[in-house]
């Protein structure tokens, strides 16, 4: 099991009131699945995201991630985690605009602290795979909306993690793009990965292999 | 390790405009703290060798305390506070103490008889005995310092005069008598006989009657009695009082500077001891050099805290600004101690550029200046002492690092947090 999720629950305080986020989510994925989350805006997709990758302390219960507990009493531990087991996609690509595409994607391997030539050409494989390879050396910042997010995504794939997080990587995509965006994250599925995905898309929903909805704090199996 | 020097060096040149900032504030609050010190040194120097130098400090003549008395009479000596072997060894240890000189009292009776030119004059007198040092300069020649060392040599005893007698004898007593003046060279050389153990009022068995020659005058003895070789006083004493130990009714002690004036003072007080000294002028010049130092310090500390806290505002500007970038990197794999310690590597790194542009400027400019300013007994040091160079060193390294503490917490606590 790539990624095991028991009885998170989260609480926040908004505007003086503790409101419930997460309240008893569980969800399992295996390598090669995809699982796509929709829900209303705010209701806590992005905050089971940030619970999963280490970033947001659960209130209770666990998370496990290539059957070994997230801890997240130690930041440098999870930090490591994240970095190594979780490929991190976003809605907003969250890329280094003054950077090169090449030096985006080689981000989490300079934090690894290992950039040698095995790491390069994977990159490149990576650049080349997603069809991007001739922007290597072109700075983020002119990059059209769909070319940004397959710099995203071989960003989060270049230090070879098991498991992927897509937090609505093509809300800001147009359909076309979306669609090309969707196919590689099918892609990845293929090639063993897990992804969980929140998405509103219609399209992503019938690819994938376990569709939830969240309602009041809670995952809830799609029909 | 490359790879997150790499990430250092991407941290400062991503907020180039800050960074510049910082070091241009780094680099000039350790030149104008520098040149504050280096002002404030030479100012030092300045008064101490226009004032302080010139003016040294007073010798310190020591007593024993007051006795207590009924009527006319001393009812106890003060034991307590006796000047004798040990205290002398123990003030010549103090720090700051160059020289001691005892003084001490021939205690048996003493009389002089001048005879000259059928003119006999014979005077009950009072004596003490004093180091050769403390009067060197003021015995007329070399014989007279041999024999003040060794009265045995010539079997003639040297004795020196206070002035203040001498001026008395001739505005008093000449005047008044008829007697001729004595003048100071006509009577250097003068000889007289005392009687050791033999006055008025009193003869001890054994007495001796002494030839004695008149080796100068003095100044630094200031009292009404005749001034003799230490060491005879000593030797008579022991002679004529049984079980006699040395004992002191004075001492002269002399320091190295105003400071340690005042230091060696309070510490022969506090051995009960009476501190008879003009304290006056080395109080005003160490509170002068004390005032100056403050004024100095003041000005640094202002430099300092404003130092910091134009740097605070900087640093904080600039983590702000790149709190989306900071963000990221958590996102994909950064720890809190990996960010904090890329931070903080960006701000040390500034500091050191700016420690020791704002070291080189100081050099430079004190070199600049030396040229042009001139007042003399003033000088200024081109070169840093070594201390002063390695505190303005780590406090230019480390002034942005602590200004960029603030903005690291806040950072953390509304930035970053997950929750």
């Amino acid at each position: 099991m790539i990624l095991r999720v028991e009885n998170i629950r989260k609480r926040y305080r908004i505007a003086g009131v503790k409101r419930q986020i997460l309240s008893g989510v569980d969800l399992s994925l295996k390598s090669g699945q995809i699982c796509s989350i929709t829900g209303m805006s705010g209701c806590g997709k992005t905050t089971l995201l940030n619970v999963i990758a280490g970033i947001t302390r659960p209130g209770g219960g666990s998370v496990y991630i290539n059957d070994r507990r997230m801890a997240y009493a130690l930041d440098l531990i999870a930090a490591r985690r994240r970095n190594r087991e979780i490929g991190f996609i976003f809605q907003t690509f969250r890329l280094l605009n003054d950077e090169t595409v090449l030096s985006n994607v080689l981000l989490p391997a300079r934090i690894r602290g290992r950039v040698g030539r095995e790491t390069r050409e994977f990159a490149d494989e990576m650049l080349e795979r997603l069809k991007i390879y001739k922007f290597k050396k072109t700075k983020a910042a002119i990059l059209s909306g769909g070319q940004k997010q397959r710099v995203a995504i071989a960003r989060a794939l270049v230090n070879r993690p098991n498991l992927i997080l897509a937090d609505e990587p093509t809300a800001n995509l147009d359909r076309k793009t979306a669609q090309e965006i969707f196919d590689i994250l099918l892609d990845l599925k293929k090639a063993g990965k897990a992804v969980l995905i929140v998405t509103h898309d219609d399209y992503m929903h019938r690819q994938s292999d376990l569709v939830y909805t969240m309602e009041d704090g809670a995952l809830k199996a799609a029909p | 390790m490359i790879q997150r020097l790499y990430l250092v060096v991407k941290e400062i040149a991503g907020s180039r405009f800050v960074s510049i900032i910082v070091l241009l504030s780094v680099t000039m609050s350790v030149f104008a703290v520098g040149l504050f010190s280096i002002a404030g040194d030479s100012l030092s120097h300045y008064i101490h060798n226009r004032f302080a130098s010139s003016i040294p400090p007073n010798t310190i003549r020591i007593s024993t305390r007051q006795p207590r008395s009924l009527f006319l009479f001393e009812t106890a000596r003060p034991m307590a506070s006796a000047i004798n072997d040990r205290v002398i060894k123990n003030i010549r240890g103090m720090d700051g103490v160059t020289e001691v000189w005892p003084v001490s009292a021939l205690r048996i009776p003493i009389q002089a008889r001048v005879s000259y030119l059928g003119f006999n004059y014979r005077s009950d007198i009072l004596a003490f005995g004093v180091p050769q040092r403390l009067v060197a300069g003021e015995l007329a020649g070399e014989r007279y310092r041999r024999l003040w060392r060794d009265p045995g040599r010539e079997r003639v005893i040297p004795v020196l005069i206070p002035r203040v007698i001498l001026r008395s004898y001739n505005d008093g007593m000449a005047a008044s008598n008829n007697l001729p003046r004595i003048s100071e060279r006509g009577a250097v050389g003068f000889g007289f006989k005392l009687f050791m153990g033999r006055s008025s009022l009193r003869t001890l068995d054994g007495y001796e009657d002494m030839d004695t020659v008149i080796a100068g005058f003095t100044d630094q003895v200031d009292s009404f009695a005749l001034i003799l070789p230490l060491g005879l006083v000593s030797e008579y004493n022991k002679k004529f009082i049984d079980g006699y130990r040395n004992e002191y009714q004075y001492a002269y002690i002399k320091v190295n500077s105003h400071a340690a004036m005042l230091r060696v003072s309070s510490g022969i007080q506090s051995l009960g001891l009476v501190v008879e000294a003009e304290k006056g002028v080395s109080l005003q010049i160490m509170r002068l050099k004390e005032t100056i130092t403050l004024i100095i310090r003041l000005l640094q500390s202002i430099i300092v805290i404003i130092a910091i806290i134009a740097i605070s505002f900087a640093t904080m500007i600039a983590v702000l600004n790149r709190i989306e970038y900071y963000r990221t990197l958590r996102l994909i794999g950064a720890s809190r101690a990996f960010l904090t310690a890329t931070i903080l590597a960006k701000y040390l790194i500034i500091g050191f550029a700016g420690a020791w542009g704002g070291t080189s400027l100081l050099g430079y400019a004190s070199a600049r200046v030396i040229e042009h300013f001139h007042l003399t007994g003033f000088m200024i040091s081109v070169s840093l002492p070594e201390e002063i160079f390695r505190t303005l060193f780590l406090f230019g390294m480390l002034i942005p690092v602590m200004s960029a503490l603030p903005a690291l917490v806040k950072l953390y606590v509304k930035g970053l947090s997950g929750d």
